[in-house]
Formats: C-alpha cells, sequence, structure tokens
C-alpha cells in the first residue's frame, strides 16, 4: 500500500508565531488516519496546506507520490481530488441540496443548468451514503448532521480520493454521530482516504486506523490505535500524564449558604418551570441534549434575555434582573457558549477584554487608568498562565483555550457570587480542558456559586457535586454524586421519549 | 517604532497625506502656503470637523446617524428664534445642545429599544426634524440674529491675526470628545458595544444606555456645529445642513473609523476633517472647474478608504520582518 | 512602501487637478471670444453664449425672440374669462421663499380676477423637497386626471414632467412652464430671461467699478439652467464691454450660503485685490456678505432673486444689490397668458417677464412703479 499523502518538512510562519515546524509525515492509502494535538498544536494549519487554503509554506506535500501545490482550495478539490468538510460547513441556506453540491460545476445543457441530471447525479450520491434527504430539498432545512452528510457528498460528488473531516461531530446528535462513522466505513471499504480530527478521544478509538501527533507545531509521533491507549494519546499530545481529565481535586468546599435560588423560572416556549438551589462553594452541572434549553436558562438567569415568569433569589434576596448590566451588579456572571461570537471583543487587547466587566475598579477619578488595568490583565496572564504572555495582544489572534482563560479573567475581575460555564472546554484541547477545571474549582473554592453547562457526560461527571438534567426545557432530574449513572442520565436526558 | 508612533499609526498617515496635499497645492500655486490659507482651512473645517466627531460616535458604536443634517437645522432655527426674541445667548446655548442631545437619545431610543437599523433609524428621523425645521420656521429663514449670540460664537480675534473663535471651540470639542471616547468607562463601552454587541452585553454592559448615550453626544455634535454656523451667518434657514451628513461620514472613514463598528478615533477624524477642508480649498486656489471637484474629492475618498486595505497589509509585512 | 503608494496617488490626482485646471481655462477664453464676436454683429439683440446652449430639447429660452406682457396685451387686448376656469399650478418645493411668493402671485392674481367677476380659483401644489422629481410628475398627472383647465407648471429637472406634460398636450390642456426647469414640450414659457440676469449685474457693477478692477463669480449648481445662463450673461457682457474688468476666479458653492461664505473667505486671502463678487443667487450673496463684513473688506456684493432677506441686506448697506424677478407679478403674468391661450389667441412660445436690478437707490420703491405694474382688463368669454 502507498502513500495517500506525504508532508516533508512543512513550515509555516506567521507575524510573531512559527506554527508548523519541520512537520514530516505520511497517511497510507485507504486508512482513517487520526490528527490529534492541542487546540493551537497545528492541526488546522496543516490540514489548510494541504487543501490550498494557505499557498506559502515551506516544504513539500505529496499525493500519491506527486508534489502538489494548489493556489486555492478550489484547484484542490477540483485538481487534487482532496475535499474537506469543515467544522461549520458552508451552507447556502435558500439553495437546494443538489445545488449546494454542484455550485459551480452544475450539469449543463447548453447555458441552462440540467436540473434533472443534476438532481440525478447527487440523489444517487445521497443514496449512496444512505441519506433520507434528496437533491432537491432546501438545504436550509437540514439538520446539522444531515449538512455534514451533504458535506460529504459533495467531496464524492468531485470524486475525491482524500476527505479531511474537522471536528466532524462537535454539532451531532449521538445517533447522527453514529451514523457518520457508518458512512466513513463505507468511504473505507472504498478505498477513500480519511483525515479524521477530533477532540473527542473516545470516537478516535472507535473508527481510526492510526493517529499522527502534533504538538506545538511539530510532529511528535504516529501510533496505531489497536497497539495504544487513551492515556498514551493524552501523554503525546499535552506531554504529561492526565490521569484523569475531568475530576475533582479538592471536595468539602461547599459551604451552607444558599447563594442563589430559583423558583418556577419559565420562558415562554423555552423552558418552563425551572427551579433549584446553588450553594456557595458548590459546582452544579447542568446536562441535557442539544436544544433542551440549558443556555436559555442561564442567559435568563443573567439578564439577556427576559423571563415570563418566576422568581429569583440571590444571597437570600429577590431580584428583577431586567438586564446583564442589573445581572452582574447584583452578582452573577455568565461564560457564554459561543465563545469566538459571545466572549470577547474582536478588534480589542487583552487589557479590554478582561477588564470589560469591572471598569469600575480601574478609575482615577472619572477616567480608567491604563496602568491598573494592565497591572489586573497581567497578574491574570501569570495566574491562569495565558499564552502569547502579552496584555496587548489581540484577544482574537489567541487559541480558543487562551481566549476562554481571557474570558475567565475577565469575570475573575469582577465580584460576582454566582459564575455560570457554559460549555467551557467546547472546542479547547485537553490541556487547556484540565486548566480550566482547575480553574473553576478555585473559583467555587473563594466561596462563589458555580453553574456549569455541558453536553459532555464525562465532564459533567467529574466536576458537578449536583447534576440538574434538563429535557425539552423542563427539569427532568436531579442527581447527588452516589446517583451518578451514564445510562440513568441519558435516560432522564432523553426524557424517556423513545422516538429520538 | 516607538509606542506612540504604532499607536496613532493611522493619524500620522493622514497627516503625512495632508502635507504631501499642500506641497503639491504649494507648488501648483504658492498662495496655498501662506499662514492666512492655512487659518482658513482650519476654520473651514470647523463645523464638518464637529459634525464627524459626532458621527464617529454614532460609527464606533456600530452605527450611523444620517440625521445630523437636519437636527443641525432645528437647532439653528430654534436657536436662532430664541436668541431673536431676546432669550439671553447663553441660556440659548446651553437650550440648544440640550435640545441636540434630546433629538439625537430619540434616535438611540429607536435604535435600542425599537430595535430598528440605525440606517433606517436615522433616514426616518433625518426626515422628520427637517420636516419640524420647516414647520418651526414655516420655510421662512430666521434673520437678525443679534450680535450678543453672535460674538459668543463667531468672532475674530485681531490680536491673534484674525482667528475666529469658533476654532478654539472645535479644538475644545474634540478634546473633551477624544479624552471621553478613550478614557472614561462610557467611551470602553462604546468601543465594546461597536466591536461586539453581544459580547459585550454578554459582559454585563448595558448596550442600550451606551449607544443612546453616543447618539445623544452625536446630537449635541450636531448643534454645536448649527449654533456656529448660525452665529457665523447672522441667519438661521431652515434648508441648512442638507448633505452635511455625508461629509462628515467622509472625514470620519478618511480618520481610519471603522464603518462597521469598533474602531477609530477623534484625532483621526479631526485630521480627516481637516484634509477635506484643505482639498477643497486647494481646488478652489487652483481655480479647478467645479465638475471636476466632485470627481477629485470623490477620488481622494475612496484612496482614503483603501488606504485601510493597504495599510493592514504593511502592517503584516512588518510583523513578518520583525518575527525574521 | 506605504508612504510611497500615497505619493504616487496624490502627485497624480495633483496632476489630474493641474490638468483641468489648464481645460477649464481654455473652455472660458474660447466662450469669451466667440461671445465677443457675436455681440459685435448682434448689438441690440441677444447676445449667445455657446457655452450655455445645452439644455434639453435643444430649448433655450434665452435664444428665443421673446415678448414681453405690455406687448401682448397691445397687439390681443382684454382677456377673455370663461367663468369657473380651474388652474393647476404645481411649484418646485415650498421651502424656498421664491416659491412661495409665487404662489402667492398666483392666488393674488385668481383673487383679482374673481373680484373684477369671473370667478377663477387656482390650486397650488409643490412636491416634498425639490429633489422629489417622481412626486411632482405625480401631481401633475393627478391635476390631468381632474381636468384642470390649464397648467403652470415649473419643474424640478429639465425632463421629469415630460410624460405629463406630453399627455397635457394631447388632451388639449394648454401648459405653461414657468421658469427654471424647461420643459421642450410645452407649448409656452413665462419666465425672466436668465441671461439678461447676468447682464444687468455685469453693467452695475462694471460702472460702480468704473470699468476696472478683479471680480469673481459664485456659481449655483452649474447644472442648473438658471445658474449657467446667470454665469454666462455677466461674464459676456463683461468680455465685450468692460476689458478692464478681470474675472479671477469662479467657484460653485451649490446655493449654499455657508459653502459661499467660505469661497469668498478663501478669495479675499487670494486676491487681495478683488472688487466684488457676483453670485448666482441671494442667499449665496448673503453668505458672501457676512464674510466680507468679518473681514471688514471694501467688495461689492451682487446676488439675483430679489428675496426679503436681501432687500434688508441693501437698507442695511451690506448687500450691494440683487436683480430681483419679481415671482409674485410673474404669477399674475403666467396666470393671465394662460388665460389667453385657452382662449385660443395667439401667445407667443416665449414671454419675457419684467426683472430689475434693486440697490440702495430703489430699494425702497414700490415694486409696481418699478416694473411699471398694470393689472390686465378682464372680460367674459
Amino acid at each position: 500500500m502507498g502513500n495517500a499523502v506525504e508532508f516533508k518538512k512543512i513550515n509555516k510562519r506567521f507575524p510573531g508565531a512559527h506554527v508548523l515546524k519541520d512537520v514530516t509525515f505520511s497517511v497510507k492509502d485507504g486508512e482513517v488516519h487520526a490528527l490529534l494535538g492541542e487546540n493551537g498544536a497545528g492541526k488546522s494549519t496543516l490540514l489548510n496546506i494541504l487543501h490550498g487554503v494557505y499557498a506559502e509554506y515551506e516544504g513539500e506535500v505529496l499525493l500519491h507520490g506527486n508534489k502538489v501545490a494548489f493556489k486555492n482550495p478550489n484547484e484542490a478539490i477540483v485538481k487534487g481530488k482532496i475535499s474537506k468538510v469543515h467544522q461549520e460547513t458552508n451552507v447556502v441556506k435558500d439553495l437546494t441540496v443538489g445545488q449546494n453540491i454542484t455550485l459551480g460545476y452544475e450539469p449543463k445543457k447548453g447555458v441552462f443548468v440540467d436540473y434533472k441530471e443534476l438532481n440525478n447525479k447527487v440523489d444517487n450520491i445521497l443514496t449512496q451514503l444512505r441519506c433520507k434527504f434528496k437533491s432537491s430539498d432546501l438545504a436550509g432545512n437540514l439538520t446539522a448532521g444531515e449538512m455534514q452528510m451533504m458535506a460529504i457528498a459533495k467531496a464524492l460528488f468531485h470524486e475525491s480520493k482524500i476527505i479531511s473531516l474537522d471536528e466532524p461531530t462537535t454539532a451531532l446528535t449521538l445517533k447522527e454521530t453514529d451514523a457518520l462513522f457508518e458512512v466513513i466505513r463505507q468511504l473505507k471499504k472504498d478505498g477513500i482516504t480519511i483525515l479524521y480530527v477530533s477532540h473527542r478521544l473516545e470516537e478516535i478509538f472507535q473508527i481510526c486506523d492510526r493517529a499522527s501527533i502534533l504538538r506545538d507545531g511539530q510532529y511528535i509521533t504516529t501510533l496505531n490505535i489497536a497497539d495504544t491507549n487513551r492515556a498514551e494519546l493524552i501523554r503525546n499530545m499535552v506531554g504529561r500524564d492526565v490521569a484523569a481529565v475531568a475530576g475533582r481535586t479538592k471536595s468539602g468546599i461547599k459551604q451552607k449558604e444558599i447563594v442563589l435560588k430559583v423558583e418556577g423560572l419559565s420562558s415562554g416556549r423555552k423552558f418552563q418551570d425551572v427551579s433549584f438551589e446553588l450553594h456557595r462553594g458548590e459546582i452544579v452541572g447542568f446536562f441535557g441534549l442539544v436544544g433542551a434549553g440549558r443556555t436559555e436558562v442561564m442567559r435568563t438567569l443573567f439578564g439577556a434575555d427576559k423571563k415570563t415568569a418566576g422568581r429569583v433569589f440571590l444571597k437570600g434576596k429577590e431580584t428583577h434582573i431586567k438586564n446583564t448590566h442589573q445581572g452582574l451588579k447584583d452578582g452573577i456572571g455568565l461564560i457564554p457558549e459561543e465563545r469566538k461570537t459571545q466572549g470577547f471583543i474582536n478588534l480589542q487587547s487583552n487589557i479590554n477584554n478582561v477588564a470589560l466587566s469591572s471598569l469600575e475598579r480601574y478609575m482615577s477619578g472619572i477616567f480608567v487608568d491604563d496602568t491598573k488595568r494592565r497591572e489586573n490583565c497581567e497578574k491574570y496572564i501569570q495566574e491562569l498562565e495565558i499564552h502569547p504572555a502579552k496584555a496587548d495582544f489581540l484577544t482574537s489572534n489567541m487559541s480558543g483555550g487562551n481566549q476562554q482563560k481571557v474570558i475567565l479573567a475577565k469575570w475573575m475581575s469582577t465580584d460576582v457570587d454566582v459564575l455560570i460555564f457554559d460549555e467551557p472546554t467546547k472546542g479547547v484541547d485537553v490541556g487547556a480542558k484540565v486548566e480550566i477545571y482547575r480553574i473553576m474549582e478555585e473559583i467555587a473554592e473563594s466561596g462563589k456559586g458555580v453553574i456549569l453547562v455541558s453536553s459532555e457526560l464525562p465532564e459533567v461527571m467529574g466536576m458537578s457535586d449536583r447534576i440538574m438534567i434538563m429535557s425539552e426545557g423542563r427539569i427532568a432530574g436531579e442527581l447527588n454524586r452516589e446517583e451518578y449513572y451514564e445510562d440513568h442520565i441519558l435516560n432522564l436526558a432523553i426524557g424517556g421519549n423513545d422516538n429520538e | 517604532m516607538s509606542n506612540f508612533v504604532k499607536s496613532k499609526k493611522r493619524e500620522l498617515v493622514v497627516i503625512v497625506a495632508i502635507c504631501i496635499m499642500a506641497c503639491i497645492f504649494t507648488i501648483l500655486n504658492p498662495i496655498y502656503m501662506t499662514g492666512k490659507n492655512f487659518l482658513s482651512i482650519m476654520q473651514q473645517a470647523t463645523i464638518n470637523g464637529i459634525l464627524a466627531i459626532g458621527m464617529t460616535y454614532a460609527i464606533i458604536s456600530g452605527g450611523i446617524d444620517l440625521s445630523i443634517g437636519c437636527t443641525f437645522a432645528i437647532v439653528i432655527v430654534t436657536v436662532g428664534k430664541m436668541t431673536v426674541s431676546g432669550l439671553n445667548p447663553v441660556l440659548a446655548i446651553f437650550l440648544g445642545i440640550l435640545l441636540g442631545a434630546a433629538m439625537g437619545a430619540i434616535n438611540g431610543l429607536l435604535i435600542t429599544k425599537m430595535k430598528l437599523q440605525p440606517f433606517i433609524a436615522t433616514l426616518g428621523t433625518m426626515s422628520v426634524y427637517r420636516g419640524i425645521a420647516y414647520v418651526v420656521t414655516g420655510g421662512w429663514p430666521v434673520l437678525d440674529i443679534p450680535d450678543a449670540f453672535r460674538t459668543l460664537l463667531s468672532k475674530r480675534i485681531s490680536s491673534l491675526g484674525g482667528v475666529n473663535i469658533y476654532m478654539f471651540i472645535f479644538f475644545a470639542v474634540a478634546i473633551v470628545a477624544g479624552i471621553v471616547l478613550a478614557k472614561t468607562k462610557f467611551g470602553n463601552y462604546i468601543y465594546a458595544v461597536g466591536g461586539n454587541e453581544e459580547a459585550a452585553k454578554l459582559s454585563g454592559v448595558n448596550v442600550d444606555r451606551a449607544k443612546i448615550k453616543a447618539y445623544a453626544v452625536t446630537g449635541v455634535c450636531a448643534a454645536i456645529a448649527g449654533m456656529i454656523q448660525l452665529a457665523s451667518l447672522g441667519t438661521g434657514e431652515p434648508t441648512a445642513g442638507s448633505g452635511y451628513e455625508l461629509d462628515a461620514i467622509a472625514a470620519a472613514a478618511i480618520g481610519g473609523t471603522r464603518m462597521a463598528g469598533g474602531k477609530g478615533t477623534i484625532l483621526g477624524t479631526v485630521f480627516g476633517a481637516i484634509l477635506l477642508a484643505a482639498l477643497k480649498i486647494g481646488l478652489i486656489v487652483l481655480n479647478v472647474d467645479t465638475f471636476w471637484q466632485y470627481i477629485v474629492t470623490g477620488i481622494i475618498i475612496i484612496i482614503a478608504a483603501y488606504f485601510e486595505f493597504i495599510q493592514e497589509k504593511f502592517a503584516s509585512i512588518v510583523a513578518k520582518k520583525e518575527v525574521k | 512602501m506605504k508612504a510611497k503608494k500615497l505619493v504616487t496617488l496624490l502627485a497624480a490626482t495633483a496632476t489630474l487637478a493641474t490638468l483641468l485646471t489648464g481645460c477649464g481655462s481654455k473652455a472660458t477664453e474660447a466662450t469669451q471670444t466667440v461671445a465677443t464676436d457675436e455681440a459685435a454683429t448682434e448689438a441690440q439683440t441677444e447676445a449667445v453664449s455657446e457655452e450655455a446652449a445645452a439644455p434639453s430639447g435643444d430649448f433655450n429660452p434665452d435664444e428665443e425672440a421673446g415678448v414681453s406682457i405690455e406687448e401682448i396685451r397691445e397687439s390681443n387686448g382684454a382677456v377673455p374669462v370663461k367663468a369657473g376656469t380651474k388652474a393647476g399650478v404645481v411649484a418646485k418645493a415650498f421651502e424656498n421663499e421664491y416659491w412661495r411668493t409665487l404662489k402667492e402671485g398666483y392666488e393674488a392674481g385668481a383673487k383679482y380676477i374673481t373680484d373684477a367677476g369671473f370667478e377663477v380659483s387656482v390650486d397650488v401644489q409643490a412636491p416634498q423637497g425639490e429633489t422629489d422629481e417622481q412626486g411632482q410628475l405625480a401631481i401633475v398627472n393627478n391635476m390631468i386626471n381632474q381636468s384642470y383647465d390649464m397648467l403652470l407648471l415649473s419643474p424640478i429637472s429639465d425632463a421629469n414632467l415630460t410624460p405629463a406634460v406630453e399627455v397635457a398636450n394631447e388632451e388639449g390642456i394648454p401648459v405653461l412652464n414657468v421658469n427654471d426647469g424647461l420643459i421642450a414640450k410645452a407649448p409656452y414659457f413665462v419666465g425672466p430671461k436668465a441671461y439678461q440676469n447676468g447682464e444687468l449685474a455685469a453693467e452695475w457693477i462694471s460702472d460702480k467699478l468704473s470699468g476696472e478692477g478683479q471680480v469673481a463669480i459664485v456659481i449655483g449648481m452649474p447644472k442648473a439652467f438658471a445658474a449657467r445662463q446667470r454665469t454666462a450673461g455677466f461674464e459676456d457682457w463683461m468680455g465685450s464691454n468692460a476689458s478692464g474688468i478681470e474675472i479671477v476666479a469662479k467657484q460653485n458653492a451649490d446655493w449654499d450660503r455657508q459653502a459661499s461664505k467660505e469661497l469668498a473667505e478663501t478669495w479675499m486671502q487670494q486676491y487681495p485685490d478683488l472688487k466684488a463678487i457676483f453670485c448666482n443667487n441671494d442667499t449665496m450673496a448673503l453668505g458672501v456678505v457676512e464674510a466680507v463684513e468679518e473681514q471688514g473688506a471694501d467688495i461689492i456684493v451682487v446676488g439675483v432673486d430679489g428675496i426679503g432677506e436681501a432687500y434688508t441686506s441693501i437698507r442695511e448697506g451690506k448687500l450691494d444689490a440683487t436683480i430681483d424677478s419679481f415671482p409674485y407679478y410673474k404669477a399674475q403674468i403666467a396666470l393671465e397668458c394662460g388665460l389667453r391661450a385657452m382662449a385660443g389667441q395667439d401667445v407667443p412660445r416665449v414671454v419675457w417677464t419684467p426683472q430689475a436690478l434693486i440697490d440702495s437707490t430703489n430699494v425702497d420703491a414700490n415694486a409696481e412703479e418699478i416694473i411699471n405694474w398694470t393689472p390686465a382688463e378682464y372680460v367674459a368669454e
């Protein structure tokens, strides 16, 4: 068996960063090859080079033994027969599935698009992938999983021999994920080479043959999945042993005082009758499937959305939070789910982003004192080990994990009593995950109440003192540590509804 | 590069552009490079400059205010009427500023509470405000503005070589507006809201309040500019200020204000306004055919906008060199 | 690299600018020569400016052999009135004093005729703003649908009312184009001679300066017919009659007071010997007056239109002169011509309305005396 892809001494530099250093390894023909590494390790950059997004780099890329140098992604797809299925796929929602798949390469009759031929071709591919939707369906009506399938169908339409999947399961339900794996196995049988990038190590063990690991832009090793284990993979990725990724290191920090009490909170159709209590020093997990209403509850508590019924008590006193400004003043903070679009201000430096929620702390008279702001930012850069350790750096130019730490620093700079973490480790590498868990515990230990919203069961189980399970906008159950059983939790989350 | 140069890069570029332009104009007609001409450039930059400072607030907050020319007109005619009826000029100025703030705040309320697009909301108020100016005056200009008012805002100081007092008002407005934007909580919030409204909201920033205040500042600037024109002309016309919003936007854009919000400085905008005035006077001094003046002015604006792009490319090249 | 690019761009722009200046002055020279030649041969009748002759449909009222209302009255006698005549009037926009005065003139005219025993009504409308071309067309269409007996139109542009005028012509409704915008398809034009306007100003200024010195012109929007003709009339007259007068600058100020003030400020520095400034309208002239007063300079300022504020300014000794085209009486003349046309009388293509130069000597005189106004006689049709 030959090599489908060979990387030879790939180097890539960005302004101020050397992101790939002499990366050399190869992917065998017809295998499912995992590409692992923390965020910022260089996986995305390497994929972008492979797929022609970055045309400037040092070193050589060989496909099936031939040196290639694509000028743009389109050339890679059409000439190189190599396609990439994005993390968030690009879909024109107002076009049909068939139009999306064939965009720019529609079969023609004279000058007109031959829709009959187009739909025939696409439907053939969709049948092959066992998709339930048709070429003529509107793309906007597809679920996240179906859109992923559409992207794969597009790769097949262009007769790709190599397909990269970048975090394909992030937005998928368990069922959709299973279906995707089925397709991947099918593609492998058909002789297609798959490059698979994911943070979810369980998935790697399910479908990958080999895994190459990058760390800080350097190639570390390639392992046969059959001969390795989780611990070895993690050790290679972070360079140290992480015995338990999510787990508590401190216990007994829960205090008696109830800091937050919620009674019958409702917001129209989004969620109804949510009641719970939170103690100081306690971490309460909120688990549920996508769409269960967890994020909506948290946004309402913080004042970002309006409630329609219910009462909220903070430190024993009832509050009527109308907007987030008041939420902050009353002592609630929220680390939002969508980090890049909701977490920080794009055009601003770490100094500004860290200080945004606590500006009154850095005042000299009526003016914001830049020195005080900088000192605060630098304190957290040290404490949270933020990289690059530059206060003036634009937050948007940092890796996901470090961006999350900047957001954490922003909230740690305030004196809120309740801090809500909404999917804090989504898209964050393993090393940063561990650090975020440690910070979360420290925050709880300092006497704040912590709410952890997460779709990752091991994370919720490992970190929470209690788990509230939400299903279809309601609290479906509340479990204490000794009652944690995966199937029980999942069953509550599904709501006993067998249709799902 | 020193930190100062780095942080004021955009402003320096505009200054260099003004200097180069001045040199070219001077070579073509030496009268351009005289102290008096320099003064008239500064003075003619005043009204557009103050309007543009206000516009910069609206744009940085992520919006735009098309109604400033009409707020300008309302303030002109109402303050004009007040002074003609014998109201204390200082009180009239105060009321004018209040009026401008109110008109701006109405824009802000429409945009935040009714969730209208800034473009549409201010397009609407633009027409409403202009209509009010006509209704208030019946379409007639307000004549014979008392000198007591006029000399407060427009007076040549002969001991300073004939500098008009409103030039100092321009500087004062620029300094105050610049400091407020750069140094206060309010200023920080405007940048945050314009940079990413959702993130600002989820950081506990009172987004609505920041926006309403920003538009109020825009209105206040329009009011100050209006009163200066009223004092300088001695007549208040309800038709005044039409089209001025576009010049203000141009000045802000040339000064490096990001049209999508979140970025820009008052200093940049002030230099943008000066550049436009310097260009206008240069074309007058050269007696350029008026039809062609439109074309040249437009080209300069386009070049300035394109410059943002060139500048970023240049910055990345410099950064690459620094890495190596 | 950045600086280099900027230099190149600016240099390019500046080069362009220089070229333009060159072209501009050449064109002016050419015009002047043409005008001079023609003025020599046609001293008595209207001199023609080639440059200005570009209105739509090749119709330029200033080139037509216009007739005054007195001549019409002499040849046609009393005005036959059909009782119950309904005249539709569409003005440009009431934001402007000029159009409001015109409206008052129409209404006064109708009242006079009605008081004389013949019931005539006028309905004066205007679109919202001087740029609402479609809105103005809609008003005219509506008037045609409601069968008004005549249409007196002052269009926003040379073209925007043409479709309605075509329909009116088909239906036999008399259409009178009442100055400013020009409708080539309208059978009648009533208005002052814009070209003569500039000539009057030029003659007066030349007189005051004893035929010597530097003068400048503030143009309105250069696309406007009136602005072009007033400027051309002024330039041509100076070119052929006052060789000692030098027109050193002419620039556009978009009819805007602040813009013209700023223009004057720049000129006063650039041309310390500037003796007079002619402005295409009074609003701009009043802006120039402010600049002149501020500097304490001794410069003659002349405007056009004769708005109330200009009269006040002349009385105060600030503005030196304005050319009034008496919209109040112009409206009455238009109405009279409309009635004559309805009755089938022979009304010429172009009817000149009176205009006169107002300065400190006649500013307090009665307008009716200045233009010798007498109302027409009316008889039943």
